[in-house]
Parts: structure tokens; sequence; C-alpha cells
């Protein structure tokens, strides 16, 4: 009963356009008060959530993608892939796709990714004759590799949450990452065999290849660096993150290519996120004692394990709810609702937190690009703007192949397991 | 008086950009200290936790002015001006009495702090209260901020840009 209560007032906040840090926030704080709980742990919370050194790998990371991005990276990265594999079936999608998996090992962000590649690729594709749906639903899938290839920010927030390795998490993603990213490309080429048809993009000249490889060549290193840094057990992700932003500083300002303006914006605009994602985060925390006092999380757990004895099911109805969630809130809000309270069934389930964190940020994406009313869908459509249907038709392939994606997983654990844990 | 407001949490929203920047080159040092140098720092770590902290709660009240907390949007294009208000105000009211109570209790804290002369157990043994100020202070603007933007819309004043959504702002 109390569980239902609590889900309806954080419903109402929530629908109320409370902002979803201060609904968190809150509704805990409220419901401590109730209880007679000194308020005293509200700052508490706020001091202890902020005061972690793992967390700043969230600033950082998005200080280095919006310098890169800022300085101009993802035009370059997208010329000089397209160089490669252009003139192939279906290569202006395959290049695009190459583009999205590149920019996701500097990003930790679907948004940014899709933002950055969909600015260049989507007036290039369309302009080839590609369809502008199937070109809209390719950048918001793309956009999806993101936040599965490392760098990842709702990873980062995953591992915070439930305590998880966050280097497991990261190298988890990869395997399901370029999984996608295989399966979106053997689909650009199913296009190109099979859809309406496009003008081929003729070969590039080994001279334009080398020139704009040459221009992307930093970029792709440093992708390098930041991953493998953090796979060889050189950095932290918090100091895998701190180096990437330092390189990438010194990237755009050796080619030129940022002004003091541009600079501006991309601290601006990594506080803004920064802040925004952390103030969920610490709502979140408040929100989570409070539950904890109530020992919500533990009934929970309780009735899962009471009801559902097969795993499968649990996950089934996970990926359910997610679905749903996925229509009206962002990625990083679904994580911080739903983690928190799933986590301790994982045990009782005998799921691997690692293996279900990976397969999290799958449906998360996936959630998010399900028409009808999917977030992401939205962010494509502000970028490239076009009429929502568009967007909508041509992004269910896509959103398929995720969820398809999501069920091997449960067959496959190996697909995440394999690289963290075996090799 | 709301311009005042305003302006102080721009310059604070500035301040807390810059501290994310700095951030990012003290871990940049503390890793070539230690791994080219062989002489890790003791401050490194510390330090950019309470940078940290601070970049974070004085930055809200820039974040409340601009629209740019994350919220669900959904069915607000059916909302007209004057319902789209109300919820405006009801949705400042939660924001308020929370900063209320963290300017509240945190300023609690950070007097037993300065009274029993707490500092952090690490060997740079920083005093407790220049960490946990944070809290009150950047409630406090939060605070001033919420009044503000109460004050502008029962002066009926127009509401910032209804959507705001788009590439650069929070999703990820």
């Amino acid at each position: 009963m109390t569980i239902l209560l609590i889900v309806l007032a954080l419903v109402a906040l929530l629908a109320l356009r409370v902002p979803v840090a201060f609904a968190l926030g809150g509704l805990g704080a409220a419901l401590l008060f109730i209880e007679d709980i000194s308020l005293v742990m509200v700052p508490q919370a706020l001091y202890s959530g902020m005061d972690n050194f793992v967390l700043l790998a969230v600033p950082l990371f998005l200080l280095m993608s919006n310098v890169l991005l800022k300085g101009g990276v993802g035009k370059d990265l997208f010329a000089a892939v397209q160089s490669w594999v252009g003139h192939w079936p279906g290569g202006l999608g395959v290049a695009t796709i190459l583009s999205c998996a590149i920019f996701a090992a500097i990003s930790g962000s679907s948004v940014a990714t899709a933002a950055t590649i969909g600015t260049v690729a989507i007036s290039e594709m369309t302009s080839r004759g590609y369809d502008r749906s199937f070109v809209l639903g390719l950048i918001a899938a793309g956009g999806t590799l993101g936040i599965l290839i490392p760098p990842s920010i709702p990873m980062i927030i995953y591992g915070v949450v439930t305590e998880e390795s966050i280097v497991d998490l990261f190298l988890a993603g990869i395997g399901p990452g370029l999984f996608l990213a295989g399966l979106f490309i053997g689909f650009c080429f199913l296009y190109a065999r099979f859809g309406k048809g496009y003008t081929p993009t003729p070969r590039a000249a080994w001279a334009e290849r080398r020139r704009a490889t040459l221009r992307a060549l930093p970029t792709v290193v440093l992708a390098a660096i930041v991953i493998g840094g953090i796979y060889a057990g050189w950095f932290t992700p918090t100091e895998s993150a701190g180096i990437g932003f330092s390189v990438a500083l010194i990237i755009v300002l050796a080619r030129r290519s940022i002004t003091w303006p541009l600079l501006l914006e991309a601290v601006r605009v990594s506080m803004i996120t920064t802040v925004s994602i952390f103030l969920i985060l610490v709502g979140a925390k408040v929100f989570g004692k409070a539950i904890t006092l109530y020992q919500i999380p533990q009934e929970i757990s309780q009735l899962i394990v009471g009801n559902i004895s097969e795993p499968w099911v649990f996950i089934l109805i996970v990926c359910a709810i997610l679905l749903v969630m996925g229509l009206f809130l962002e990625a990083l809000s679904m994580l911080l609702i739903m983690v928190p309270v799933l986590h301790p069934s994982l045990g009782a389930m005998g799921i691997d937190p690692i293996w279900f964190g990976v397969l999290f940020v799958v449906m998360i994406e996936a959630a998010l690009i399900t028409p009808p009313v999917g977030l992401n869908l939205f962010v494509i459509q502000a970028v490239a703007k076009a009429p929502l249907m568009d967007v909508v038709r041509g992004v269910w392939p896509f959103m398929l192949m995720m969820l398809a994606t999501a069920a091997l997983l449960w067959f496959w654990p190996d697909l995440a397991l394999y690289i963290p844990f075996k090799l | 008086m709301t311009r005042l407001v305003d302006r102080l949490s721009a310059i604070t929203a500035g301040l807390s950009a810059w501290m994310f920047f700095a951030i990012g080159i003290m871990v940049t040092y503390e890793v070539i200290m230690r791994k080219v140098f062989n002489a890790p720092t003791i401050w490194v770590e510390e330090i950019t936790r309470f940078f940290q902290i601070w970049a974070t709660y004085i930055a809200a009240a820039y974040l409340l002015h601009h629209r740019e907390m994350i919220v669900v949007e959904i069915g607000d294009k059916y909302l007209g001006s004057r319902s789209r208000r109300v919820l405006e105000f009801v949705s400042l009211l939660v924001i308020g009495i929370f900063s209320a109570v963290a300017l509240w209790h945190g300023t609690g804290i950070l007097l037993e702090s300065i009274e029993l002369k707490r500092a952090t157990s690490t060997m740079l043994g920083v005093p407790m209260w220049m960490t946990e100020s944070a809290i009150p202070v950047g409630f406090a603007l939060l605070f001033l901020q919420c009044l503000a933007e109460m004050v502008r819309l029962l002066r009926g004043e127009l509401l910032p840009a209804e959507s705001h959504h788009g590439p650069g702002s929070a999703d990820l």
C-alpha cells in the first residue's frame, strides 16, 4: 500500500512538471518528515552524494566531448570515414554508423553523438537521394551507440549507484555496442540492395583519403587512449577523462579550430549538463534514503522473489516497464528511479549486476527511440527539423534490432561479459 | 531586485563552469606527476572533490532561471498559458521548500563543524566548514532565485522559452 502511494505521489509530482531532481528530493524529504526522521539527513545526503571522486568522470568526459565538438571534430570524422567507405553500397549510411561508433568512444552521450554526426550526415545523405526516414532512423539509432560504447555517462551513474566496477561496465558495453553497429551496417547494405535507391558516392582518391584521415587521426588516437588506458588499467575512468579532456584541448588549440566564444560555450554547456545530472543524482539519493527507511526496496525485492521464480520473467517485466517509462522520462531519470529499487533483487535472482547494467542501457535506449513518444525521437526531430512522423517511420527497424540485441544478451550473456571477464 | 538575483546566479554559474574546467586540469596534473615523475600529489584527489561539491550547488540557481533542469515533458503542448503558470508556481514552491530545508539544516551542520573544529581525516586535514558551506550557500542562492521567479510569475512577466529541448541541453 505504501509502495503504491509513493509511486502515485512521484508520478503526480513529475506530471506537475516539477523538475525530476526536486520531485525525487522533495518527495524523499517529505517521507522523512512524515516518519519524524530528522531532516538533517537531507544536507548530509546532498553533501555525501557529491563528495565522490568517481563522479568527476562525468564533467570531464562531457568537457572532452564538448571541446572536440565545438572544435569541429564531427565533420572531420565523418569526412575521413566517408573517404574510405563512401563508395560501398549504402556507403554514406555505413559511414554514418562508423562515425557514430568512433565518436561514441569519446562521448558518453547518445544525444551528443546523434547531434554531432547528424548535422553533417543528414544533409549529405538526403542530397544523395537516401530516403529521409531511413536517414533519420539511422542517426537516432547510431546515437544510441554513444552510451553503449565506453565512455558512457549512464554507466558511470549505474556504477556509482550500485557500487559496481565502472571499468567492468565500460568493457561490458563494448561487445553489444560493436554488435549493434554491425547490425546497423548490415541494414545499410540491405537498404542499398532493396531500398528506394540513391546516388552512389564516387570512390575517393588516395590523396583525399590521406588528407581526411590525417585530419581525423588525432581524434581517433584520443579515443584509443581513453578506452585503451582504462582497459589496460593505466588510468581509472576519472583519470582517463581528465587526460582525455586535456588532450582534446591541445588538439583543438593546435588545429586552431576553436575560438574563445566556442570554448566558453563548450565549458558552459558541460557545466549545465553536469549539474542537471548531479542534481537528479542527489535528489535520487535523498529519495533512496527515505524509501530505504521505509524498507521499500526490501519489500519490493521480497515481492519479486516471492512471486517470480524465473529470472527471465523478472527481466521481461523490467524491460516492459522501461519501455513504458521511456515514453516520458529521459535515460538518467529512468536509471535513477529504477536501479536502486531493483538492485537488491538481482542477487536473489542470480543475475549478474554488470550484465544487468548493460541490458538496462540497451533497453533504455530502445525505449527512447520507441514510437510514438520516445524522447530521442524529439531530439532527432529538432536536429533535422523534420516532421516527427518521418523520424518514427524510419526508426522502427532499428528499434527492433535493439530489442533483438537485448533478447540475444539474455541467451548469450558473453556478448557483454566476455571482454571484461574472460578475455 | 530580481535582476540582481539573476546576475548573482550567472556569476556563480560562470565560476562553477570554470571550476569543472580546473578539475580537469588538476586531474591531468596528478596523472602526469604520478606516472611520469612518480611523485603523486596529496591534494588533487581531495581538492577536486571539494571543487565538485561547490561547483554543483552554486550553479543550481542558474539552471532554474534558464529552465535547464530536466522535467518530464508530457502533454505540456496542450496546456493553456494560465494552467502552465499555475504548474510553474507549484514547481517553484516544491523547489523553494526543499531549498529552505537544505539551507536550514545545512547551516546547522556547518555551525556545528565550526564549533567542533571538524576537519577531514586526510593528510590535508581541510576544515569541514570550507566544503560544508557549499550546501547552505548553494541553496540560499537557489531559494532567492525561486523567489525571484515567483515574483516574475505573479507580475505576469513572460515565461522563458517553453521548450528548451534540443541538442546541448541535458539529455544523454
